[in-house]
Formats: C-alpha cells, sequence, structure tokens
C-alpha cells in the first residue's frame, strides 16, 4: 500500500463521517447547481456545444505539435519567451532562476492549478521569495496552510466563520467583520498593497492560442488581470494540453467553460495576453515568459485510449457532480487534481503504483461524463485503470484472493446457490452471536460506520421458486416483499 | 538547464506518439469550419434586437448602461463620477481606508477628451503615464461590445492593462456602432483590423470584478473594479 493510499484511507475514512463539512460543500454545490441549471438553459443546444467542443479539443490534440511550435513561434514574434519543461523540477528550476536573475523579492500569484502540480509556491518561499496566492479563496487556503480543496473553488469545505476567524488571527481583522463583503474588502486591502509592490506575476492558463500566440486567462476577480498587468515580469505555467488551434475557437469555448465551471454566461474577465508591454503602451511588464509543462502528458498522448483525457479543461463539473467527492471531499484525494478527472489523470501522470488506488474512488455512476463539456468518458477511463491495475497485479492479495473465490463461486449455478446460502447462514449467526461494529465484527470496516443490511431468509432464486409453484394469480396478488 | 534538449525530446515524444497511432476521425462531431472560422450556428438561439439583449445582459451582470447622446453624455458622466465620490467617502467613515481625492484616469484619445472638455474636472491622461492605484475611476474606449453576453471587448491600448481593472470604477465610452451580437464577430472585428497583432492584451469584460469563494455568495468588488458602467452613445 503506497503513502498517497495509507493517506487515503484515513482522510476519505474521516471525511466520509463528517457530516457537517459534508452539508457545507452540498450547500455550495446546490447554488452551483441552479446556477448551471440555468446557464444551460442559455444554450440552444447545450449538446451539440459539448460536441464541437469534443471535436475542436480532439484536432488540437491530433496535431499537439504543430500548435505548439505555432504559438511559441508566434509568441517569440510578440517579444515574449517559451520554455518547454519536461517535468516540474525543470518548470519549478526555470521561474525559479528567473526570479533570481530579475532580483524578485515578492511573487504574486493568479490561480493555477500547474503551479500546485510542480510545488511552485514552496520553491519560491524556500528561495527567500514571499510567493502570495491572489485569488480569495487560494488566498484563504494559503493562510490555513492547506491544499485547494476544489480545482475551481479552493475554499468550499470552509465556513464564513472559520473565515473570520482566520482573518482575525492572521490579518488582524477587527471582531465583528464577518458578512462575505467585508471580508473580502479585508482581503483586497491587504493583497492591493501586495499587487502594487510585487516584482513577478505567476499565472495558468485555461487556453494557448495557436494561431495567434496569446494565452488565455478566465478570471472573475481582476486579481490575474493585475497580476499581468503590474509586476515587470509575467510568467505563464500551464500544460502543453492547453493548445487551441484557433482565437475563434474562444467564441465556444469560453461560454462554455463559464456554464460549466459556475454557470455564469461568461465570467467577468477573459483575458488574452501575449508578449510584454508593446512600444507605445501604457503599461504592462517588461519580460513575459510561457513555460510549457510535459510532467507525463506525452505519455498519455502516446495511449489512443487515454489520449481524450488531455481535452480537460478544468472546469471541476465533474467534481461537482460526483457523489463520492461529495462524500469523501477534495483533501483525500491527497493531489492537485481531485474528483474525477483526478482519479482518472494522476495515476496516469504519477503511476499506478503510487496513485492507481484514486481510480477506485468511484461508483462508476457516470455523473461525471454527463456533465463533462468536453464529453470525457471519465467512468470508462476509470474502468481501464482498474483493468490495467488488475493485469499489473497491483491489488492486494486479499482482493485477488476474494475476487477468485467469488468468481469461483459465480460460475457455477449450484455452488452459487450453496455459497448463497452459506453465506446468509454466517451472516445471521454473526449478527446473534457478535455485537456488531466490535473487533471481532468480520465486516467491521463497514459495521463500525453503519449497519449491515439484515441477510434475507431466502435467496431470489428460492422465492423465485416458491413463488412459481403456487397456482397463477396468486403469484401476481402474492406478498412480494 | 539544458533548454533546447527538453523542447527537443519533447516534441519527439509528441512526433512518435502521434505517428504510433495516428488519430482517427476528428472526434464525435465534424468542426463546421469556413476558412478558420468557428461556427456558433444552432448553439445559440438568434439574438433579435442587439440593443434590447445587451442591456438585459448588462443588468443581469451588474453592468451600469446609460445611453447618451451629444448633449447629455457630460452630465451623465458628471453624475457617475458624483456618485462614486459619495460611495469611496462613506465607505471611508466605516473602513478607516483613505479618502480617493485623486483625479480620473482617462485613456488619450480624441473622443474622451471631448468628453472631459464638456465635462471639466481634474484629470490624469494615459500618455502621461500608468494608473496611481488611488484614481477615482478609469474612463477608456472599447474595441467591442457583445450583445450575447453584456460584455465589453478592451485592449491593452484602451489606456493600457491597468486602467480597466485598477480604479474602483470602470467607465467605458463606446459609440453603438461597435455593438456586436455574438462574440464570434468581436473575435473577427479585432482579428481583421489587425488590432489582435498589434497590441499585447485583449480582455472580455462582463460585469465588475467579483467573488463568490466565500460560502457561494455574491461579492462585487473583488480585486478590480466594484463597478462598471457603459456611456453607450446612440
Amino acid at each position: 500500500m503506497s503513502q498517497a493510499e495509507r493517506i487515503f484511507d484515513r482522510v476519505a475514512s474521516q471525511a466520509a463521517r463528517d457530516l457537517p463539512q459534508q452539508q457545507i460543500v452540498r450547500n455550495s454545490l446546490a447554488t452551483y447547481d441552479r446556477a448551471v441549471g440555468a446557464g444551460k438553459d442559455r444554450f440552444a443546444d447545450w449538446q451539440e456545444a459539448r460536441a464541437r467542443c469534443h471535436a475542436i479539443k480532439a484536432e488540437a490534440v491530433a496535431h499537439l505539435d504543430t500548435y505548439l511550435l505555432q504559438f511559441e513561434e508566434r509568441v517569440k514574434a510578440r517579444g515574449g519567451h517559451v520554455f518547454w519543461a519536461e517535468t516540474a523540477d525543470e518548470a519549478r528550476d526555470y521561474i525559479l532562476d528567473l526570479a533570481r536573475r530579475r532580483g524578485a523579492r515578492l511573487a504574486i500569484k493568479s490561480k493555477s492549478m500547474v503551479s500546485e502540480e510542480v510545488r511552485l509556491t514552496a520553491a519560491l518561499e524556500g528561495a527567500g521569495i514571499e510567493t502570495v496566492e491572489t485569488d480569495l479563496g487560494e488566498f484563504i487556503v494559503q493562510l490555513r496552510r492547506e491544499p485547494p480543496y476544489h480545482i475551481v473553488t479552493p475554499a468550499m469545505h470552509l465556513r464564513r466563520a472559520q473565515i473570520a476567524e482566520l482573518f482575525r488571527q492572521k490579518l488582524n481583522v477587527p471582531l465583528g467583520a464577518e458578512t462575505a463583503e467585508e471580508l473580502a474588502g479585508a482581503a483586497r486591502a491587504v493583497l492591493r498593497e501586495k499587487f502594487l509592490s510585487a516584482d513577478m506575476g505567476i499565472t495558468g492558463a485555461n487556453f494557448l492560442i495557436a494561431d495567434q500566440g496569446l494565452a488565455a486567462i478566465t478570471e472573475n476577480e481582476g486579481n490575474a488581470r493585475l497580476t499581468s498587468s503590474l509586476p515587470r515580469v509575467h510568467v505563464v505555467l500551464t500544460g502543453i494540453e492547453k493548445v487551441l488551434p484557433r482565437l475563434a475557437d474562444l467564441a465556444l469555448f469560453w461560454p462554455v467553460l463559464s456554464t460549466a465551471g459556475t454557470g455564469q454566461a461568461i465570467t467577468c474577465y477573459n483575458s488574452l495576453i501575449g508578449g510584454p508591454r508593446r512600444p507605445g503602451e501604457v503599461d504592462g511588464p517588461d519580460e513575459f515568459h510561457v513555460v510549457l509543462l510535459d510532467n507525463g502528458r506525452t505519455a498519455v498522448l502516446a495511449d489512443p485510449e487515454r489520449r481524450e483525457v488531455l481535452h480537460c479543461i478544468r472546469c471541476g463539473a465533474c467534481l461537482n457532480a460526483c457523489p463520492v467527492f461529495h462524500t469523501i471531499g477534495g483533501h483525500a484525494y491527497g493531489t492537485t487534481y481531485p474528483g474525477p478527472i483526478g482519479a482518472v489523470l494522476v495515476p496516469l501522470l504519477r503511476g499506478f503504483e503510487a496513485f492507481g488506488h484514486l481510480s477506485y474512488a468511484s461508483s462508476l455512476c457516470g455523473a461525471c461524463a454527463e456533465v463533462c463539456p468536453v464529453e470525457i468518458d471519465l467512468h470508462h477511463h476509470l474502468i481501464r485503470n482498474r483493468r490495467d491495475i488488475a493485469s499489473k497485479q497491483l491489488r492486494p492479495s486479499r482482493e485477488r484472493r476474494g475476487l477468485g473465490l467469488w468468481r469461483w463461486a459465480a460460475t457455477d449455478v449450484r455452488r452459487f446457490e450453496r455459497a448463497g446460502n452459506l453465506l446468509r447462514r454466517l451472516m445471521r449467526f454473526k449478527s446473534a452471536a457478535v455485537p456488531e461494529g466490535g473487533p471481532l465484527d468480520p465486516f467491521r470496516p463497514w459495521t463500525r460506520h453503519r449497519a449491515l443490511p439484515a441477510a434475507p431468509a431466502e435467496s431470489f432464486r428460492q422465492w423465485w421458486r416458491r413463488e412459481r409453484a403456487q397456482p397463477a394469480g396468486r403469484a401476481e396478488k402474492g406478498a412480494r416483499r | 538547464m539544458d533548454t533546447e534538449s527538453s523542447r527537443k525530446r519533447i516534441l519527439d515524444r509528441m512526433r512518435h506518439a502521434l505517428a504510433a497511432h495516428p488519430p482517427q476521425g476528428q472526434g464525435s462531431a465534424a468542426i463546421p469550419d469556413r476558412g478558420g472560422r468557428v461556427s456558433v450556428d444552432g448553439i445559440f438561439a438568434p439574438i433579435e434586437d442587439s440593443l434590447a439583449r445587451f442591456r438585459a445582459e448588462c443588468e443581469a451582470n451588474h453592468t451600469q448602461l446609460h445611453l447618451v447622446t451629444a448633449e447629455s453624455e457630460a452630465d451623465c458622466l458628471r453624475k457617475l463620477l458624483r456618485s462614486e465620490q459619495i460611495e469611496l467617502e462613506s465607505r471611508a467613515g466605516s473602513e478607516k481606508s483613505r479618502v480617493f481625492v485623486e483625479p480620473i484616469f482617462v485613456q488619450d484619445a480624441p473622443e474622451l477628451r471631448r468628453l472631459i472638455e464638456a465635462a471639466p474636472m481634474p484629470v490624469r491622461w494615459s500618455s502621461d503615464g500608468p494608473p496611481a492605484g488611488t484614481d477615482l475611476a478609469g474612463i477608456t474606449l472599447a474595441e467591442a461590445l457583445v450583445a450575447r453576453t453584456g460584455s465589453v471587448l478592451i485592449s491593452s491600448l484602451n489606456g493600457g492593462r491597468a486602467a480597466s481593472v485598477l480604479p474602483p470604477l470602470h467607465i467605458v465610452y463606446a459609440p453603438i456602432s461597435q455593438l456586436v451580437k455574438e462574440l464570434v464577430e468581436a473575435i473577427e472585428r479585432v482579428q481583421a483590423s489587425g488590432r489582435v497583432r498589434d497590441v499585447s492584451m485583449l480582455s472580455l469584460i462582463a460585469g465588475p470584478s467579483r467573488t463568490s469563494d466565500i460560502e457561494k455568495m455574491l461579492v462585487l468588488g473583488a480585486h478590480g473594479p466594484r463597478r462598471l458602467a457603459i456611456l453607450l452613445r446612440l
């Protein structure tokens, strides 16, 4: 069992029992669901929009090398720099070198999941460069020294009162400041100073526009706008899969991302940045860098069955739809990308040995695939991951033996019936002899937190035979259980 | 760090991956592509009255839309700025933050010079440098207005990058000829005029900056402006 799996087991089992915590998340998701329902109604044909987004992403991924080279050439023509990072280390080192070279003392960041993936903040802080998250949710979880709970709503798991208390402790916000507006205002005041004095701004990108050499950034707060406007250096850190062929593709992707991400018709700021300040422009950074991260993505590209996982636009819709995410929360996954997309992608990027267990954190209900705005067949990818994990014999031997036994019993009618009888008898004996949920209970992992259903008196086959034996008519009126 | 070899290795891996398993078809739907144009036909219901739609969307995203004429525009601008001054002073009283008495930051453009001439006030022009962070408002032109989403497309040539995001009030002055129905038309406009190539930044703005990061409660005025007003010149 990997370290990550042990953490998963511990955190998931705690979270699954924490009903008040789940209520906070469910309240937040109820607001989201209402907004997204209304958002989809704004489309004449939401399903067609998804299909076209899927097709455009497929086209981008099918010519990934060509589009990235085009993007690079256009960014260079605009006076920017492009760095290709094979690994998280390379991406981090490049940005760290740049920060040192420019004598940066304060770096500001707007939301970027890739920066979480490469652990950029820790690296910059380790080098003595103060690094501040400027998205309100990210700022809150940074103050708590916690990873984001959700890729779009990082502080989704927190109550307003907890945030008020946090701000009182860390920001000396006076007692009594506790409306959302007051708290946001307090963060704004603190961060405004940071914006005005930062040396370096770091953002992610939602899309890279190949035909124009532009990085597209979607946000609501204006923090990415400020991060890319005020400091003298701007770095865009993003994955190679974010490329789109044409600027005009955004006429589809911007509304689709907003709708799936928050339910808004369009997000407040959708910005396109293509280089440093131009001669004749009033402001803007004097240096502009794009860091393109591979970190395992080309391996996903090499697998034709999994290639479409690279279509993901990180809208968070699959997390919001996932009953497992609702129950175990965002922190149990222990990775940058939680929820269904994380359960598919992280094992592919970081290996089945350490992260394969995430592909089992799903009931395979398919809600994720249904809401995915780029039509990624998420639950089937989970099954594919499980198939490969099983064929590599990476599951615990106990599970393999158990499934072997099940197969032996289930592939013969008589054996199946006998095994069923035996199991029902055992269950009845157990509930009479052993206190449920106690240390001797063989079903303890289940019964510790929930009741085990009572064993039925007869099997379905027995019931069927008995009913069929009755005179016709009685079976229909008969006492179906 | 050997930057060239990382680049080459990533590109080699991509080429190898795509050559070993060439993509079949283009996904589940054909892309209606007409010479680099992406069709959004059939995706959205058609818009009949651009102005009515724009007005409704602005209301939905908390943009203050004012239809102005040559006679009314100066007065409208004065009222807007006065209300902002009052708002900021009342906030300064309760929040003990500093009172903004700085001038207004304005994109240096003939249209806006005319506007300010009609409504004289202390102004800093964008040609004299970037906004200071203490300006009462930023006044800019736009590249296009989009009826579908009630949004404004601006570029770094509209007074720079910070003019539309640093002051607490952003005022956009735009002639009604800039109003288009669809986002795709706005994109085509800036692409056809060469604007996309000539600027370092473009931003499609829909309403004042906002956040819902605390218990999903909407707060207007996150890091950017608390108010966005459009003076739409008829």
